[in-house]
């Protein structure tokens, strides 16, 4: 056995195969289009069957947290700013459609709670307090919650695929 | 009993996602299926856990 053949299988990590050319520019655009649309980033790599699924899941998910009353996060620098600031990343994942619903159910784009001394609730953060009292939202905002996040895992699937790390 | 709708309706979205990103072609049904029963099964059971001190 030579040498070669010897250092490489006792080799416990060995140094994963060079990317192909224009595989980061793929990946980029596949997890781009993935935040632009649930799926897409796979339909652009080809995977049309999954690309399909997962928007259904994504968009099931998102529907029934819209459906439950659901509430998109905002920062709340008094009680959790670490969580709550997590929380609104993990909206901002599912892409233009977030900004867009935040301001049909509020009326404008709010991301954070007044500052702490500041008593004035604008109209609306008033219509997020009023949402929250309705009987399914703690449900609906778990579910807005779980779209966001699983959107976050499919951009860097598509990320994976593109550069060819994943089938 | 509408709470463990949404927990299985919850969970199925989930399981469903994760067959498909995580487990190989041929294997993504078993894979599911198990993480549902898991989910569901796993918040019954701390639900009931939790019965006695509520």
């Amino acid at each position: 056995m030579s040498q070669e053949a010897t250092r490489k299988s006792s080799d416990p990590s060995p140094k994963p195969p060079p990317l192909e050319a224009g595989a980061i520019g793929r990946g980029l655009l596949a997890g781009a289009l993935t935040w632009l649309l649930p799926g897409l980033g796979h339909w652009y790599l080809g995977r049309r069957l999954r690309a399909v699924a997962f928007f259904a899941l994504i968009g099931a998910a998102f529907g029934m947290g819209l459906a439950c009353d659901g509430n998109l996060a905002v920062v709340d620098d008094l009680r959790a700013p670490v969580l709550t600031k997590l929380q609104v990343l993990a909206d901002l994942a599912l892409g233009p459609v977030e900004p867009m619903t935040r301001k049909v159910i509020y009326g404008e784009l709010v991301y954070r709670n007044p500052r702490p001394g500041n008593t004035h609730l604008p109209p609306a953060l008033e219509q997020r307090r009023q949402r929250s009292m309705r009987r399914w939202s703690l449900y609906g905002s778990s579910y807005l919650l779980a779209a966001g996040l699983m959107n976050i895992l499919l951009i860097f699937d598509a990320w994976d695929i593109g550069i060819g790390r994943k089938e | 009993m509408f709470h463990v709708a949404h927990m299985l309706l919850f969970s199925g979205l989930l399981s469903a996602f994760f067959a498909l990103i995580a487990a190989r072609r041929g294997r993504r049904l078993r894979y599911g299926l198990i993480l549902w029963a898991a989910l569901g099964g796993g918040g019954i059971l701390v639900s009931l856990l939790m019965f006695p001190f509520s």
